[in-house]
């Protein structure tokens, strides 16, 4: 074990547990990776933000688009909902790949890995899900029930407003950073993860806070969560570098 | 011992997991997924053949699971704790945290 300043009298319980906490601390920090995937999303949220420029602007009333069922990511309400769809399938499942490989690359390197088992399982339910939420929720709208209908437009609401300003990718990134965080156990990683998601579901109220009935009028939904994650990523980086 | 007294907490103490040396290997496995035979060695300032005796201790009684590889020309030796281990180190930190709270409570010479 490492010569802790308070492990001068090696086998008494005090010292032998104070090394342990030491231990842990060395190894947890050690295995800690998660700079370089928080600054790619982050980069891809920003790379995404001309999609989301819409010359109609928000507050105009329009009818919900039908794209490809592989582009439904996008959500329905954007005029570029088809590209921004495209583009998260691609970023979502490119972005998960490339974390578990950073992840593994990282263990080699460093010598201590961690289990990426249910990060990876999130990005895989997360993408299937995403795909299937816009049919689900059209169905739940439109073709239920009236009593379940109801239920739902109530209940699912704030899923729905985020469905359809092409938002839901960003959750299932945040969902993902939130199990690594938990995987990791690093609470700056749960912080980050916990600000995009608040940032993402708070994005409906700040549509329109900087570009005012403007074709810019979106921007900050994905803009804001971009630098969220970014700022993070970067703190993280120069924090395992440091170490 | 008297039957209504509750044991000591070194009863809990496992001789094979308490050393100090297997007891931080457990340690930093029970935290990662697996670890690296040289990182073991240089966290636990040991030399390899010490740690390599150790590890063989901790792999016969079935607490860790070992796996050499390969990575490119590298060999390299994969450590992980198994389930039977989690549960020894568990036992051990939970006697020793006994033991600490055991030594707070107890009268000082002075007071008595």
């Amino acid at each position: 074990m490492p010569a802790a300043p308070h492990s001068g009298v090696p086998y008494e319980p005090e010292a032998l547990l104070a090394d342990v906490a030491a231990l842990r601390r060395t190894a947890r920090r050690d295995r800690h990776a998660y700079g370089l995937p928080l600054t790619m999303f982050g980069l891809l949220a920003l790379a995404s933000a001309p999609l989301y420029v819409d010359t109609l602007g928000p507050d105009v009333l329009r009818a919900a688009q039908e794209g490809p069922a592989l582009a439904s990511l996008g959500g329905d309400l954007l005029r570029h909902s088809v590209g921004i769809g495209w583009f998260w399938l691609v970023a979502l499942i490119g972005g998960f790949l490339a974390s578990l490989w950073w992840y593994r690359r990282h263990a080699v390197r460093a010598g201590v890995q961690t289990s990426t088992r249910a990060y990876a399982k999130v990005g895989v339910i997360g993408v299937l899900g995403g795909l299937a939420l816009g049919p689900v929720l059209n169905w739940l709208w439109f073709h239920a029930w009236n009593p379940v209908s109801d239920v739902a437009q109530v209940v699912l609401w704030p899923v729905h407003v985020l469905y359809g300003m092409g938002l839901v990718p960003l959750a299932v990134v945040g969902i993902g950073f939130l199990v690594l965080a938990r995987l990791e156990r690093s609470w700056a990683l749960a912080a980050v993860a916990g600000a995009l998601l608040v940032t993402l579901s708070l994005g409906p109220l700040y549509v329109n806070m900087f570009f005012i009935e403007s074709a810019y009028g979106y921007l900050p939904i994905v803009i804001a969560p971009g630098l969220v994650l970014l700022g993070g990523g970067i703190a993280g980086s120069v924090r395992q570098n440091r170490n | 011992m008297d039957e209504q007294q509750p044991a000591h907490p070194t009863n809990g103490l496992d001789e094979l997991v308490h050393q100090r040396h297997r007891l931080g290997i457990l340690t930093v496995a029970d935290e990662a997924d697996r670890v690296e035979f040289t990182y073991l060695r240089e966290t636990l300032g040991l030399t390899g053949g010490n740690l390599s005796r150790h590890l063989a201790v901790l792999e016969e009684a079935g607490l860790i699971d070992i796996k050499k590889g390969y990575q490119g020309r590298m060999p390299k030796t994969w450590v992980s704790i198994s389930d039977r281990g989690r549960s020894a180190l568990t036992a051990e930190l939970t006697a020793l945290n006994e033991l600490v709270q055991r030594r707070r409570n107890r009268p000082r010479r002075d007071d008595q």
